[in-house]
């Protein structure tokens, strides 16, 4: 049976979420508010849409992973977020185990 | 404006209560951005259709909110499969009650197919809405409490199904149970044909007075059928006994006498009273009452008897179907 599009984008989207945590992240050792977090992301070629990231910020932040506060900036009020201790000891923790899953898939591709 | 806030007073309806507002005022903030974003590209204020097409594109207030929530479904993707099952077991025996049920009203109204049609109809409607509903919330209960996942979990080899040969070796019957069919239905027969009886038929009324119990005249047009049934059901059993055990040839009699009883418990319905109660010195409300409370018991005992039929009609033709089925399957896992 021929593979269409939409086999290939479901795939795509789960090949993509685990890693997203990871660059969010990785993203949040320096303090970003949502809007730009994003535009970093897709600059560095890691598109991803505000449906979903808003949402993971949140669960996250709800994991101990972040922290975030509201703040004032260009007459606006702006939520940052950071990734907190317990966040940058997980962040080592998955770094680790994402290099190690990358050396063995370089083995068997 | 305008539109981003209704936009977001839709998106707080749906929202979770804890953390709403904290919620709305980042999606603000994000619509607010990305109307700038607009704004810059365009060089001029958006238009209104401009805005409308933003909305649009940010996605169904109720999506937006769905992302928020912590638990999306009312039935998970674990529980999903059991859910599944359940409901088509619990539907498949509604439905088969609803064929009882007009078969059973056809007959009672004299032949009316209609009357038994809509008999059938309301099992089926009103059966099938009530389980359903009852199964969901159960489900529902199970994903939300977090008790499925802990059943699931605290799961045993133990537990595992057996088999199909497995199964059928320990649930075949013995030949106990082929003497015991011959031995009740020999007593059975004994007493349809007058040379035993088990209870007196008169029996003292609490009230003063002598009640005398007998079969109707009408019930003797049932005389040869109930005895051919239990003359059947000695002759399978013996069979049994005799070497055929557990044969498909066995299933198939089996078949047969269970759908022979559905049968002749239609047809003693059809009758109606089955058993005459008359009395001396026993006031006539007392009789009415005595028949009325027989006639009712008969009645339940008849719908059992028909229940009970379909149910062995339908484990015997299963079982014929494994046993004709098994030699195939072998092939094929052998292959």
């Amino acid at each position: 049976m021929p593979l269409d599009d939409d086999t290939y984008e479901k795939l795509r989207l789960e090949l993509r979420r685990g890693s997203l945590v990871l660059a969010v992240l990785a993203a949040l050792k320096a303090e970003r508010y949502g809007y730009t977090l994003r535009k970093e992301l897709a600059d560095a070629g890691l598109a991803i849409d505000e449906g979903a990231l808003y949402p993971m910020l949140r669960r996250l932040e709800s994991q101990g992973l972040l922290t975030s506060e509201w703040r004032e900036e260009d007459k606006r009020n702006k939520r940052f977020y950071r990734l907190s201790p317990d966040g940058a000891g997980l962040l080592a923790e998955l770094v680790a185990e994402w290099r190690a899953i990358n050396t063995t898939l370089d083995h068997l591709i | 404006m305008e539109l981003i806030d209704r936009y977001l007073e839709s998106v707080r309806w749906f929202l979770p209560s804890e953390g709403r507002d904290d919620i709305l005022a980042e999606l603000r903030d994000v619509l607010l951005n990305r109307r700038e974003e607009k704004q810059a590209e365009l060089g001029r204020a958006p238009t209104r259709s401009e805005d409308e097409a933003l909305l649009l594109e940010f996605g169904n207030p109720v999506v937006v909110a769905a992302r928020y929530g912590r638990q999306r479904y009312l039935i998970g993707p674990a529980v999903y499969p059991v859910f599944s099952l359940v409901l088509k077991l619990v539907l498949a025996v509604m439905a088969a009650s609803a064929v009882i049920a007009a078969v059973v009203a056809t007959i009672g109204s004299h032949g009316d197919a209609a009357h038994g049609l809509g008999m059938a109809l309301a099992v089926a409607w009103n059966g099938a809405f009530v389980s359903i509903g009852i199964i969901t919330v159960i489900f529902a209960g199970l994903e939300r409490s977090g008790a499925f996942r802990r059943m699931t979990e605290s799961w045993s080899v133990s537990d595992l199904p057996r088999t199909h040969v497995a199964r059928r070796r320990v649930r075949r019957q013995t030949w106990v149970d082929w003497v015991a069919g011959i031995v009740g239905q020999s007593l059975f027969i004994l007493w349809w044909i007058g040379l035993i009886h088990f209870w007196p038929s008169d029996i003292p009324a609490k009230t003063g007075g002598v009640m005398h119990f007998a079969l109707t005249p009408q019930l003797a047009g049932l005389y040869w059928q109930v005895l051919a049934l239990s003359a059947g059901v000695i002759a399978v059993n013996l069979a049994k006994l005799a070497g055929l055990g557990r044969r498909p040839a066995a299933a198939a009699l089996d078949l047969a006498l269970a759908i022979a009883t559905i049968v002749v418990a239609l047809l003693a319905m059809r009758i109606g009273a089955l058993v005459a109660i008359t009395g001396v010195g026993v006031a006539p409300t007392v009789l009415v009452q005595a028949q009325y409370g027989v006639d009712l018991g008969v009645h339940i005992a008849l719908v059992v008897a028909v229940c009970g039929g379909a149910i062995n009609a339908a484990i015997s033709a299963w079982r014929l179907y494994r046993s004709s089925a098994a030699p195939v399957r072998t092939a094929a896992n052998g292959a």
